[in-house]
């Protein structure tokens, strides 16, 4: 009973609502409520679209529904503010240490980062050692994961410089909520996200040095294929699969059933590097374009984002980034990272080795949530295999503090629950570095877990930032 | 002008044969049911002559069973809608999603009924009109063509099996090649002689695999 009681819980009984809690304390003075039918609304409005996300379970591929969170993260004007000064400084970092990495490499023969360090990562690419990416911006579209600590504090758990996904879902999720309750969405107010599509569109825009803008997807078996076909769709732009395109020559060519054909300027690529071009990487890749890279070297074509940019967002490297921020822009970290420990330095092996028990252990090489482990739920021997494997490949683990993150409110069944969420915030780069007044809001589905990834089975919740 | 890949013409031209066989099916078969023993009904059994399948069924009740709701069967209207889903789940970007969700409507709500009852498949009717409409509304020019391109090479068909009167062949034969216009290939065939040829399908097969670049 106690618990109806408190701030943002709801009233039960069919006629019951939810109280929405903005972070950081905006919209104090006032009560913004999510009646349960609108609830139930929203939710059969996304279904109605098929809103999925695709997973591979015992070798078979589901196109389930993705979980639909219902009740928005509320993110208040301040809290936005320091939040978007943070991942422009953290993008500008890394677009510039990408630029240096494969050019001149300053910030190795200054000792920022070991050399060893990029040289073993597997995301470094050879191939476009010395390639400019038209318009110098290799970090188009970044997909930064924070969490936020219980006592408010904002922490940056993962940087996505290669292919984020997940921007289409409260996309439509915040069609269905000027559907289902437009007076809530403008009474609050939340600042308009429905202008993605064209953000994103102009950053192509911006870097394409001459012809049409496709979505390259590798095909319907992806799990965020309705992405990118939303995307496609919202930008006015073709979604095509690598054997729709064809190079001659100097360049790109979208293969139009008509006989003509377009030249292609810009990428947007749902597709790894390693599948981009058998000519140059993986042999085997049939959805690629054979010969891209060569259209891509000479400038003609601008991929996004960057071939190589893998090499950035290595789960190691994040462990750099505040010092990078510092050398290439001369200014401190506005966003913490987690406590990080690199079991490649002698010292933090050490620190690590002795402190299992407590850290969360990721392998480097995997993402989606998997290779992930906390010490606290290893038995004895298995923690031993662990600390065996940090011993024999210590650049292959990172440890971290176990940040205990924030719960949010999640409509489950006619009744609210807690679950923990992070954010992942879209940067946008182009001529200019921009963030999406939005985000994709992930959370677990079970109670007190910490894993939210969408390839895990986690929902998703729209992101509401408040403008002043 | 909108692009479109010969993958997508290909599937445009599939996903308009599929909505139309299982709208076509729905209406044959509503007509059917209520009009048993006018002599404007057809009975199932010249039903499934029609379509070319085995009149084997038990009875009506199990033939109609097996014509709405095996799946596997190629010649059920869900194996037809679950098709035309599939196809529209690669083109939901070229058909938009508007259409995309109509169709889906009309596919979840045949999935989700156990028996034949005319009035709770009614609704998969409207919805597959709603496609249609919405198809008309949102889609490119070159877009709406090979849909209905496929849309009337099935009704085109249909008529055929069905021996329906003369009015509908010729307006389905109007409509193809008005269509053929807007798909700029007019220019490669006789378009009467290629309409001739098993109703557009023989042409059709040219035109994937010879007219346009492969």
């Amino acid at each position: 009973m106690q618990k109806t009681q408190q701030r943002g819980h709801s009233r039960r009984g069919p006629g019951g609502y939810v109280v929405l809690e903005p972070d950081g304390g905006a919209g104090k003075n006032r009560e913004f409520k999510l009646g349960y039918s609108d609830l139930d609304r929203l939710k059969a409005y996304l279904n109605r679209y098929a809103i999925t996300f695709g997973l591979f379970q015992d070798n078979t591929f589901q196109d389930r529904l993705f979980p639909f969170g219902t009740v928005p993260r509320v993110i208040g004007p301040w809290e936005f503010d320091t939040l978007e000064k943070g991942l422009r400084q953290r993008v500008h970092a890394l677009n510039l240490f990408l630029h240096d990495i494969y050019h001149e490499r300053k910030v190795l023969r200054d000792k920022i980062v070991p050399e060893e360090f990029v040289f073993s990562c597997p995301a470094y690419l050879p191939e476009v050692y010395g390639v400019r990416p038209p318009a110098g911006v290799y970090a188009h579209l970044s997909g930064i994961d924070l969490v936020q600590a219980a006592d408010g504090t904002w922490f940056i758990l993962e940087d996505n410089l290669r292919v984020p996904s997940g921007a289409s879902y409260p996309l439509i999720a915040r069609e269905a909520y000027h559907t289902v309750c437009p007076g809530l969405i403008s009474g609050m107010p939340v600042r308009e996200s429905r202008d993605y599509p064209n953000m994103l569109g102009r950053v192509m825009d911006d870097v394409n040095p001459g012809g049409i803008s496709v979505v390259l997807s590798p095909g319907r078996f992806n799990a965020a294929f309705f992405e990118h076909s939303y995307l496609a769709e919202k930008m006015g732009v073709p979604l095509v699969f690598g054997n729709d395109l064809e190079v001659d020559g100097e360049f790109v060519y979208f293969k139009d059933v008509g006989g003509h054909r377009e030249r292609v300027g810009a990428v947007y690529r749902r597709l790894s590097d390693e599948y981009l071009d058998p000519m140059v990487f993986e042999p085997d890749s049939i959805i690629g374009v054979p010969n891209l890279m060569s259209v891509y070297r000479k400038g003609n074509v601008a991929v996004i984002n960057a071939v190589g940019n893998g090499i950035a967002d290595d789960k190691g490297i994040y462990y750099f980034v505040p010092a990078l921020i510092k050398y290439y822009l001369g200014e401190e970290a506005i966003l913490r990272n987690a406590p990080t420990y690199l079991p490649f330095f002698e010292r933090d092996r050490k620190h690590v080795l002795q402190n299992l028990h407590r850290l969360v252990i990721k392998d480097v090489a995997e993402a989606g949530g998997y290779g992930v482990v906390f010490g606290s739920r290893l038995s004895a021997d298995k923690r031993r295999l662990l600390a065996d494997a940090i011993r024999t490949e210590p650049r292959r683990f990172i440890g971290q503090e176990v940040v205990e993150f924030r719960s949010l409110q999640v409509f489950d069944q006619h009744r609210v629950v807690r679950r923990r969420a992070d954010l992942r915030a879209y940067v946008l780069h182009g001529k200019d570095i921009s963030v999406w007044p939005s985000g994709l809001t992930r959370y677990a589905m079970d109670r007190g877990s910490m894993i939210v990834n969408s390839s895990q089975g986690g929902g998703f919740k729209d992101t509401w930032v408040l403008s002043l | 002008m909108g692009l479109i890949s010969l993958r997508t013409a290909n599937q445009l031209y599939w996903l308009g044969r599929y909505v139309q066989r299982g709208l076509d099916l729905l209406h044959r078969l509503y007509d059917t049911h209520s009009n048993e023993t006018a002599p404007v009904g057809l009975r199932y059994e010249e039903f499934c002559e029609c379509l070319g399948i085995e009149s084997e069924f038990a009875n009506r009740d199990a033939f109609l069973q097996a014509l709405f709701f095996e799946k596997e069967n190629s010649y059920s209207i869900l194996f037809s809608l679950t098709t035309a889903y599939e196809n529209a789940v690669f083109l939901r970007n070229t058909i938009g999603h508007e259409g995309f969700a109509y169709l889906r409507l009309a596919f979840n709500t045949l999935e989700s009924l156990r028996v034949v009852n005319f009035y709770d498949v009614k609704p998969v009717i409207d919805y597959l009109y709603a496609f249609w409409g919405s198809l008309d509304e949102c889609a490119d020019r070159r877009v709406r063509a090979m849909v209905r391109w496929g849309k009337w090479v099935e009704i085109r068909d249909l008529a055929g099996r069905f021996e329906d009167a003369d009015d509908k062949l010729e307006k389905a034969v109007g409509q193809l090649q008005e269509n053929l216009h807007v798909l700029e290939v007019a220019e490669y065939l006789n378009v009467a002689q290629a309409l001739d040829r098993e109703g557009g399908i023989d042409f059709t097969n040219e035109l994937f695999t010879t007219i346009y670049r492969p």
